[in-house]
């Protein structure tokens, strides 16, 4: 079996809008420069795969019509990828499979998404609810999560200024980083006091609506470039929860409002990855949260701290950038969430940490391993990955 | 690694979007299960699908069970009495939902293995006492003259 390598990544840095491009012209500008940052012949491409975002979202023009002819790889296409948030971690593991099993040495993972071309955003993924039972009541990502940090709050008796810590972390690492759409650091008062979206859920503790593009070569060899550490897919979980999230919120089944759907998927990925004991053998984590909630959930499932413990520990300095297991050193989803994009950017910040290529953003790791999640539907829907160097 | 950055402020409005609006019209294909369910609605009633061989019954009902990959048997009745799992009080105006704010509950009902989702009526938010409802009783409440729709019902606290 062949073991993948990440080689080459690229981003662009993530805004409200990107009006110079269509979809077509970001994933060739993104494909190209990850072959140029790999420092390999595009003709060497063997394998492509599209992360891109649902179809109600991108609109009814569809890849397979768009001439993908000049994208590395195009005589090779293995397939497009839609799993809302978790389309760009999903698309990566199915790229490291394809290279594991020996199908192709170098596979192109591109990923692109534009936000503002749909006008109503949370209309446009309402769609994808149940038409019977779900789309009655206003069942959205907000609201789940919210319904998530309701459960969270009552069974670990956490504040809403304790809740806030997540989002005052991230805006602080987001300041550092140049891709980020939301550079401004903020106050714990500052989240508390934004208005109100759905209770305990306020407006500042939402991922902000972002355009972007990203994009990763995975190789069948190591770096090629000069002073770079191979760094290789160590190991993958998922988990695909329940499809009515109700039926996870009950005792002796509450897997939906205490993360152990994402715990399934951890534990495949440190057996796959041989990690035992996280907390002492992950670097960092960057981890999908497009509300704080979800990275608490996150850290405590992935056996980072115990339950119920993260937002104290994140507002004691815990998962801060210079703490032992820096979690979203980036700002994480908090600072910027292209929706296809924004799984690929969590591996693309994990590598750039573990090649020491992070910029201004770049932390001292005390473990050359990486963590990754990411997150579909109404968060029921799991994906982690494991890098190391 | 190399960084493109927009040629243009982002922040601008000078370009314009070609508009378009999807016109697809869908119909979809209810469950078994649902449709009876639907049926009990008209009844005032709420119903849930046993699961023969573990005694789970799911509400809404399905034609299987995640957990077993079992077909579901027959439907029984649920509720309309029981526990509020989780809540949130939506303070933003969603296409698909009512004015705000709205209480919006995922409710187990006696007798089902699954929670809910309602809306809760006629309770006063008392800003600090919110998780109180997390655990609380209440029941379901019908419409005069049910259509077989999930919002043939509303959920009220028991008194």
């Amino acid at each position: 079996m062949s073991v993948p390598y990440v080689i080459g990544v690229a981003q662009i840095p993530m805004r409200t809008r990107l009006p110079d491009y269509t979809y077509a012209d970001l994933l060739g500008r993104i494909a190209y420069q990850t072959i140029e940052d790999a420092g390999v012949d595009p003709q060497d491409v063997d394998g492509l795969i599209l992360s891109l975002p649902p179809t109600t979202t991108l609109g009814i023009d569809e890849a397979q019509y768009w001439g993908l002819a000049h994208l590395p790889g195009s005589r090779h296409v293995l397939g497009r990828v839609h799993a809302a948030a978790a389309s760009g971690l999903q698309a990566f593991r199915l790229a490291c499979a394809w290279i594991a099993a020996g199908r192709a040495r170098r596979v192109l993972v591109v990923a692109a998404d534009l936000a503002d071309e749909v006008a109503n955003l949370a209309g446009a993924l309402g769609q994808l609810h149940d038409p019977f039972t779900e789309r009655q009541v206003v069942r959205n990502a907000i609201t789940s999560a919210a319904v998530q940090a309701s459960a969270y709050m009552a069974a670990h008796e956490v504040t809403l200024l304790e809740l806030a810590s997540v989002v005052v972390k991230n805006r602080g690492n987001g300041v550092r980083n140049e891709y980020a759409q939301l550079r401004k650091a903020v106050t714990g008062q500052e989240v508390a006091e934004s208005p109100m979206m759905s209770w305990p859920v306020r407006r500042l503790d939402c991922a902000p609506r972002s355009s972007g593009a990203a994009a990763i070569l995975v190789s069948s060899e190591g770096a090629r470039r000069d002073g770079r550490r191979p760094v290789r897919a160590a190991g993958f979980g998922a988990f695909a929860g329940a499809r009515m999230i109700g039926s996870r919120m009950v005792p002796g089944a509450a897997s939906y409002l205490d993360g152990a759907d994402l715990a399934a998927a951890a534990a495949q990925a440190y057996t796959a990855a041989g990690i035992k004991d996280p907390r002492h053998e992950i670097g960092c984590a960057e981890l999908y949260a497009a509300f704080g909630i979800i990275e608490l959930l996150s850290i405590e499932a992935l056996g980072l701290c115990p339950r119920g413990e993260a937002a104290r520990r994140i507002a004691d300095g815990e998962f801060h950038a210079d703490a032992p297991v820096p979690v979203n050193p980036s700002g994480g989803a908090t600072c910027g969430n292209p929706l296809a994009s924004t799984g690929l950017i969590r591996v693309i910040e994990s590598t750039l940490q573990l090649w020491g290529e992070a910029g201004e953003r770049q932390i001292e790791l005390r473990q050359p391993t990486a963590l990754v999640t990411a997150i579909a539907g109404a968060f029921q829907s799991h994906e982690v990955g494991v890098l190391a160097a | 690694m190399n960084t493109t950055t927009p040629e243009r402020n982002t922040a601008s409005d000078d370009y314009s979007f070609a508009e378009g609006e999807w016109e697809v019209h869908q119909r979809y294909v209810p469950s078994r299960a649902l449709v009876e369910f639907f049926e009990g609605l008209k009844r005032k009633q709420i119903l849930g699908a046993l699961v023969e061989q573990t005694g789970r019954v799911i509400v809404p009902p399905q034609d299987f069970c995640e957990l077993t990959y079992q077909a579901t048997g027959g439907l029984v009745p649920v509720g309309p009495n029981g526990t509020i799992r989780s809540f949130t009080i939506v303070h933003s105006r969603f296409a698909n939902g009512p004015p705000p704010p709205v209480t919006m509950v995922f409710v187990q009902f006696d007798g089902a293995d699954t929670a809910s989702p309602g809306y809760l009526q006629g309770w006063q938010h008392e800003p600090g006492r919110e998780l109180e409802l997390i655990g609380a009783r209440c029941r379901a409440v019908f419409v005069d003259a049910p259509q077989g729709d999930w919002r043939d019902f509303w959920f009220e606290l028991e008194t």
